[in-house]
């Protein structure tokens, strides 16, 4: 019930795609999904989809992740698939077998939702596997800055979003210990009783939230000495848009207009 | 002291708690669904800091569970529906703030349906525009959504008891 978390799925590497700017990659990401949702015709979708598995390869990541994305949907994507091929009734007849008839249009829709499905978590992959979740919190604080227009404190999300992504992890272990802690004085856990097993949330959960709550007075104790004001924040890393990053961009722009006219 | 820096932490670590026990499987649902109580960190914020600050840790919510995602996006406005508008549900929890149990408890069922109502909009929106035309979505959503989320609550709301005798929401 309590065993191991798994924090975002990053894969630490050293290809093209992993010193790219975080920007540059939700960029590309966003941009290529919307590319791929408008998109009716199949060729422009094949030419983007080549474009999205050499961007796979370059990532040098493995398949096996990759594809362990897509479990959680796999049902989903065939159902799709399965229901686009038999239940439309227009176009050419290309197989006809009792009850099972498959035609053209059926087979070209089926295929090209399956495409888009499959190209967009591949994109969403190749962001989340390449890309720190500390890395990705940051571009999306950078990206959030025009919010301040309509007076979003974004500096305090942008503070709040760090401090909670640097807690997880030791409110995880800290969670662990108060399990381990009421076990020892005879706690049971795994009883298959519902009713029991609820009962034993409490003197988990009461605890936690006790000790987190103290936790936060402590931190803003330390942070107001430290003349903590919320304004302007400064980076310990600086990650600066380089020379790939405008030649990526360049790339992946470039690909969707050709994809546009070309077809 | 400055009462917002508190505040602030405040949002965030109950956010990490909400990932946290999010991440834990209470029950394992049969059709991939799984009931997870994250329900109650952000009910609790919301009970004891207000309207405003639960908003907040809504939003954070979402986002911080995008930013660690493990199930797949499949178009532009589905994050916004999936994560970070059922999160900004609880802001409704916190016109409970300093009421007694039954209005906490009745304002949480007003929270769980509007979250309830934004996952089974975006099943019917961005699930079904990949389904071909004629096959009914709505009772699949309205099944799928309502498997998980009926015995989540169920039991975060005998959580809010237990914090309510033992006075958490109230204490400084």
């Amino acid at each position: 019930m309590f065993d191991g978390i798994v924090l975002g799925q990053y894969i630490p590497g050293e290809s093209f795609l992993h010193r790219l700017n975080p920007i540059t990659k939700i960029v590309f990401c966003l941009f290529f999904m919307i590319v791929f949702l408008f998109i009716e015709d199949i060729f422009q979708l094949l030419t983007l989809f080549a474009f999205v598995i050499i961007c796979f390869f370059i990532s040098s990541l493995p398949l096996l992740h990759v594809l362990k994305g897509l479990k959680t949907i796999i049902f989903f994507l065939l159902i799709t698939f399965v229901m686009h091929l038999f239940f439309s009734k227009e176009g050419v007849v290309l197989f006809e077998y009792s009850f099972i008839v498959i035609t053209s249009k059926g087979l070209y829709n089926a295929i090209l939702i399956f495409l888009r499905i499959f190209s967009i978590i591949m994109l969403n992959s190749i962001l989340t596997l390449t890309t720190m979740p500390t890395d990705i919190a940051w571009a999306i604080e950078k990206l959030l800055y025009p919010l301040r227009l309509f007076r979003f404190p974004v500096e305090d999300f942008a503070l709040m979003l760090s401090l909670s992504l640097r807690f997880i992890p030791v409110l995880f272990e800290e969670l662990n210990k108060i399990i381990d802690s009421q076990r020892s004085r005879g706690a049971m856990f795994d009883s298959p009783s519902f009713v029991k097993k609820i009962m034993a949330f409490p003197p988990i959960l009461i605890p936690l939230f006790v000790n987190s709550f103290q936790r936060a007075e402590e931190i803003a104790i330390a942070m107001e000495t430290r003349c903590y004001s919320g304004s302007k924040r400064t980076h310990l890393n600086i990650i600066r848009p380089g020379l790939i990053d405008v030649l990526f961009f360049i790339t992946f722009v470039s690909v969707a207009l050709i994809s546009f006219y070309l077809f | 002291m400055k009462n917002k820096t508190r505040i602030l932490i405040e949002i965030a670590l109950s956010v990490a708690i909400a990932v946290v026990l999010s991440k834990i499987r209470v029950f394992k649902m049969p059709q991939g669904g799984s009931i997870t109580l994250d329900m109650l960190p952000l009910a609790f914020i919301a009970y004891k800091r207000g309207v405003k600050a639960s908003l907040f840790a809504g939003i954070l919510f979402g986002t911080v569970s995008l930013v660690l995602i493990d199930s797949p996006i499949i178009s532009i406005f589905q994050p916004m529906l999936d994560y970070i508008l059922p999160a900004m549900a609880f802001f409704v929890c916190g016109f409970a703030m300093r009421k007694g149990l039954y209005v906490k408890e009745f304002l949480f069922f007003i929270a769980l349906l509007l979250k309830f109502l934004c996952h089974f909009a975006s099943g019917v929106i961005y699930y079904g525009q990949y389904a071909p035309e004629g096959q009914s979505v709505y009772m699949y959503s309205l099944i799928y959504n309502l498997s998980y989320l009926l015995p989540s609550a169920v039991i975060v709301m005998i959580l809010i008891y237990f914090f309510e005798k033992k006075n958490l929401f109230n204490a400084s």
